[in-house]
């Protein structure tokens, strides 16, 4: 029940830092992972071209042929990042151990949520018109799947059980 | 790592099979949305109906004079599709009684439906003050600020908007976990690896009497621990 109270309280004080550091986090964390993206997708074939005109919007522009995705920090998994961050620090585990959880979780959001842009660039490449269901339904999918997989195999594999209470 | 894979694969699996009927569920759950809504409406006198023209949804305001202003909402599936990850979490949870799983997809659906009605009675504010502040400044632009301001107060539309945001971008989602983790509040603390073997070198009944009687009670101690204790 305790978990429960304090993943909402996390989730509230992502919700507000987010807000309050909206900014920094278009140049920390949507601006690198989009960049990264588009050298993997030109890397891999898919010709990509990442516009910073609209990075004062909290909006990168993403062209992939014919598309041109404006990726927002919806797109870039941030939230789910805070979902998963929130699941690890409300869990009544020690200090360390949520440390650890926070530095599995960070990279491994990093690593996905570029992956995450990359399929979209593929899928807009290849399969323009599945567009917004990859967007909207199956990447969600996809999203809760990977928060649970990470933060169950942080419970499960690095927080000692005679931690628990 | 395989055990947290043995998750995800189910869960996939259930969310996939959901999905694929997806065209049939939709309009079943939202023809069950629509009377809700509209009784909320009607509830708060408001004049506006939530209306389905086929796979169109429409905010249909009646203005004064008893003509009708009709707003079309896209993509307006994405607001109940929480459903489908809340009840393949729900049905994928392993060692629980078919019963257990049923009884916690109905509640979630119940949580997540009265949410999902809240969700379109507030975007019905949002859009017929959106088409109103995307309009040239008119008379008729004028006529419809006056109409609108006397069911919607303008104030509520700012606090509307940044809630409605939220809600969707990350609200809905983070819910159907929080329903999650509700739902599997006792066995989560029984997750870390090595609880199994602590067991072992203690009074095992003894410890559990202690730390998670509902859970004796339940009988939802996991099976290796009485195996163990057994030995």
């Amino acid at each position: 029940m305790q978990f429960c109270a304090l993943f909402a309280v996390w989730l509230a004080v992502f919700a507000g830092a987010f807000e309050l550091a909206r900014t920094l986090l278009v140049e920390l964390y949507m601006y690198p992972i989009s960049y990264v993206a588009a050298w993997i997708l030109n890397g891999i074939g898919v010709q990509a071209a990442l516009g910073n005109a609209l990075l004062t919007s909290g909006v990168c522009q993403l062209a992939v042929s014919d598309v041109v995705y404006l990726v927002t920090f919806e797109c870039t998994g941030i939230f789910a990042l805070f979902m998963c961050a929130s699941s690890v620090l409300a869990y009544p585990a020690s200090k360390v151990s949520k440390i650890k959880g926070i530095s599995l979780v960070l990279p491994a959001f990093l690593a996905y949520s570029t992956l995450r842009l990359v399929v979209m660039g593929v899928v807009a490449r290849f399969i323009p018109d599945h567009i917004e269901l990859f967007h909207v339904y199956i990447m969600v999918l996809v999203n809760i799947g990977f928060v649970l997989l990470l933060w169950l195999y942080w419970v499960r594999e690095m927080v000692p059980g005679s931690e628990r209470a | 790592m395989s055990a947290s894979l043995l998750f995800l694969a189910p869960f996939l699996a259930v969310a996939g099979l959901l999905f694929g009927c997806w065209s049939w569920i939709s309009p079943l759950y939202m023809e069950s949305i629509l009377p809700a809504v509209n009784a909320l409406f009607t509830v708060v006198a408001l004049p506006v109906q939530l209306e389905l023209h086929e796979t169109a949804l429409v905010f249909a305001y009646e203005r004064s004079a008893g003509s009708m202003l009709r707003l079309q909402m896209h993509s307006y599936e994405a607001v109940y599709f929480n459903i489908i990850p809340a009840v393949a979490l729900l049905a994928t949870v392993s060692h629980k009684r078919i019963a257990w799983r049923l009884g916690w997809i109905g509640l979630a659906v119940l949580l997540l439906f009265g949410t999902h009605v809240a969700s379109f009675f507030v975007s019905a504010h949002i859009a017929l003050w959106d088409y109103v502040h995307s309009l040239a400044p008119t008379r008729f632009r004028g006529d419809l600020i006056v109409g609108l301001g006397a069911w919607f107060p303008t104030e509520q539309y700012a606090l509307y908007s940044s809630a409605l945001a939220q809600w969707n971008i990350w609200g809905r989602y983070a819910f159907v976990l929080g329903i999650w983790f509700f739902a599997l509040r006792q066995e989560i603390v029984l997750w870390a690896r090595d609880m199994a073997d602590k067991q072992v070198a203690f009074p095992t009944e003894k410890l559990y009497h202690w730390r998670h009687k509902s859970l004796k009670k339940q009988e939802s101690v996991p099976n290796n621990i009485k195996v163990k204790r057994a030995v």
